[in-house]
């Protein structure tokens, strides 16, 4: 009998244990390696390394080695595995997951909460790139330089801003209160003298449609028009090496002598005219009499008779002008494939999730 | 009703009414509007009540010379201007108060109408002077020989001829008046315009609406200087003649009458348009007027008369000799204007240049 109980007793538990949803008994733990590319030593340190950043931030950062994605597309598993397994701290569920396939052979990373806003696509993208090469083999580099990136990005978005693709855009900035003053169109050209782009500036600010990752490259300036009376072309100079930052300042232009003088001249023309035409009606004072109302004798008016009486009425009418259609302005347009920002979608679970991945390494 | 009704006109668009029996109103073919027939025969009467009307004044001043008056009067004739004026035989004339050149004494005076009332004169010479220097004070226009002290004391008091009329005015006047009222729906704005015709007939009264009765003083210059109180108009005697002179009237009391018609016909209308009330607009569309108690009568008002060339013209300063009030037109003095004009506009430019450039406006 007792043996009979045991054996059920058994069977139950290795049942269960097989119904146990495995995956989700590891929720807790950040680093999850499903294929076995990583050792233990490296899972235990790769979970230091996620723990501390995830720490320092306030988000899970996870990463996740998956032997494949149960045959959904790799977006879809990247954001239920981070919503059905708990991850995700806060109310928001703030977290970022990295997921790497070794079956389909890609690699996403999926956020949540805060770090859609701290990890812009721009953002994604430069981290995945920056993966990509570890994945031929150095799986632990992978995921520590992972970390690395995490927090270095978080970093940037908490202190300054979200690092996003303006920080490669070519920026023009004119100093100074008559630098604000100016709008205008320029020209900019390489060290070769090759035109690369544009930049419009607008009350002294401008950014151009040129991406760019060199920090050293030297640009030159030429002004196509400015509309303002405070800058002539001719008087904007570029100071200093273009790097990320141009900065120009403008001369003020000379006291423009005709227009303050022709309107001096108005003014004064007009005040003479009024003045020597008040002095001039003083002259005047002879005035014909248009009625007799001084002569009439007080109280003899009397009227006698009154009759009003309605004759006939017209009326008219006009057409109301309809409202007219309007039609809002377009937008500039962009150079890249990025417009800055994170963009979002909603997953399975009805969340919202940034993300952005690489194929086929 | 079988009697032959008067043809009357629509009031809106002027076709011929046709009288409905079903409704007892007359109706127009034309537009369909509809008029009670008592209102279109009060309105008809009203239409040939208020025609416009001319006044005219049937009395005529009836005063004569005494022989005592008229042998104690010497007159002065100006060979240059015509100008005609009066006085005792203790006051001597040497010029024309018109234009200042020498008078000739008439030998004998011709018989013309004697003045009924006279206003003494108030103010003296030497006030009549003081205010004049006064009223040049503040003109900065005004050219240097008006200024000139030994011309001011070539300023004279002159008595001059003015017809003053007496009447009850009874006057019947018809308006056409609107009311306006506007609204709007989705697609239109409305506008609703109701006709009414207004008659009003009353009566007023005037005293003493002078007129100027000497072609000699300029008609608009003697309004300028109005008005005289009547209430201290005297009976007309020689003594006020001394140290002064009269002008003889040449204007007749039915010719000059027209002006003060005119005046009196605007009093008349004002007033009586002053009644009607509550509407968007009201406009005149005749009035007719008739005199009742009509007098016209000749008076002396006393003038002081001061007349300066300037440039070949004549300019006339003349002083209200009961009131003090003083009118003349002044020309202006060319160099004055010029130099007034380049200082305020040298000045004026100047301040804005300097604001401008200062601010940075250019």
């Amino acid at each position: 009998m007792m043996k009979r109980i045991t054996k059920l007793f058994t069977i139950l538990a290795v049942a269960l244990m097989v119904c146990v949803p495995w995956r989700a008994l590891a929720q807790n733990a950040l680093m999850i390696d499903e294929y076995g590319a990583l050792t233990d030593t490296q899972i235990a340190q790769c979970e230091t390394q996620l723990q501390q950043v995830s720490d320092k931030y306030g988000v899970d950062v996870v990463a996740l080695i998956a032997s494949d994605t149960d045959g959904k597309d790799i977006v879809d598993f990247a954001d239920d595995y981070f919503d059905y397994n708990g991850y995700g701290r806060g109310t928001d569920r703030s977290g970022i997951i990295l997921v790497i396939d070794m079956y389909g052979r890609e690699m996403y990373i999926s956020t949540r909460g805060l770090c859609i806003d701290y990890f812009t696509d721009y953002g994604i993208e430069s981290i995945a790139d920056e993966i990509y090469p570890y994945l031929a083999g150095d799986f632990e580099g992978a995921v520590s330089r992972y970390a690395q990136l995490c927090d270095y990005y978080m970093n940037a978005a908490i202190t300054d801003k979200p690092i996003d693709i303006y920080y490669n855009r070519l920026y023009i900035h004119l100093s100074g209160e008559d630098g604000k003053r100016i709008n205008g169109h320029f020209s900019v050209y390489d060290v070769n003298g090759v035109h690369i782009g544009n930049i419009y500036v607008d009350h002294g600010e401008g950014y151009t449609d040129i991406l760019t990752e060199d920090t050293n490259a030297v640009y030159t300036i030429s002004c196509d028009d400015v509309s303002s009376k405070y800058a002539k072309p001719e008087d904007i100079t570029v100071r200093g090496s273009a790097e990320y930052d141009i900065t120009m300042t403008a001369a003020r232009a000379p006291y423009d002598v005709m227009t303050g003088g022709a309107v001096s001249g108005g003014a004064g023309l007009i005040a003479a005219l009024i003045g020597t035409g008040i002095m001039k009606s003083k002259n005047k004072s002879v005035r014909s009499k248009y009625d007799a109302d001084r002569y009439v004798e007080r109280g003899s008016f009397n009227l006698r008779d009154h009759r009003d009486y309605f004759l006939y009425s017209r009326t008219s009418r006009s057409a109301r002008p309809k409202e007219t259609e309007r039609s809002s302005g377009g937008g500039g347009g962009h150079g890249g494939s990025f417009s800055g920002g994170s963009s979002t979608h909603t997953s399975s679970s009805g969340a919202t999730h940034g993300g952005g991945g690489r194929r086929g390494f | 009703m079988s009697d032959e009704l008067k043809q009357y006109k629509c009031p809106n668009c002027g076709g011929i009414l046709v009288f409905d029996s079903s409704t007892q109103n007359l109706k127009c073919p034309y537009c369909h509007s509809e008029f009670d027939v008592e209102m279109m025969q009060s309105y008809d009467k009203d239409v040939a009540e208020t025609t416009d009307n001319e006044l005219s004044w049937t009395s005529k001043p009836q005063g004569q010379w005494s022989q005592s008056e008229a042998a104690n009067i010497r007159e002065y004739v100006c060979k240059s201007c015509g100008g005609d004026i009066i006085t005792d035989e203790t006051t001597a004339a040497s010029s024309c108060p018109y234009c200042g050149n020498p008078v000739v004494m008439v030998n004998q005076f011709k018989g013309s109408l004697r003045p009924d009332k006279v206003i003494p004169f108030k103010f003296s010479k030497q006030q009549a002077i003081e205010r004049y220097r006064k009223h040049l004070t503040d003109k900065p226009l005004a050219p240097k020989a008006f200024k000139a002290e030994k011309h001011m004391q070539e300023i004279k008091g002159v008595y001059v001829p003015f017809w003053m009329y007496d009447a009850d005015v009874t006057a019947r006047a018809r308006f056409t008046a609107t009311r306006v009222r506007s609204w709007s729906d989705r697609d239109y704005n409305y506008t609703e315009t109701r006709y009414y015709n207004v008659f009003r007939g009353g009566d007023i009264s005037f005293d003493n609406v002078p007129a100027n009765g000497s072609s000699k003083m300029d008609t608009v210059l003697m309004e300028s200087i109005e008005p005289f109180d009547m209430k201290q108009a005297v009976d007309f005697n020689m003594d006020y003649l001394a140290g002064y002179f009269a002008d003889k009237f040449d204007i007749s009391a039915e010719e000059s009458g027209r002006k003060a018609n005119q005046r009196i016909r605007n009093s008349t209308a004002s007033a009586i348009q002053s009644t009607v009330s509550g509407y968007s607009t009201v406009t005149q569309a005749g009035m007719n007027m008739a005199l009742v108690n009509e007098s016209a009568s000749y008076c002396l008002l006393p003038v002081w008369l001061l007349v300066t060339t300037y440039q070949g013209k004549k300019y006339y300063f003349a002083m209200n000799g009961q009131t003090g009030k003083l009118v003349g037109d002044l020309p202006t003095d060319t160099g004055l204007f010029a130099r007034s004009f380049a200082l305020i506009f040298a000045v004026v430019s100047a301040l804005v240049f300097v604001a401008s450039f200062l601010l940075k406006l250019f």
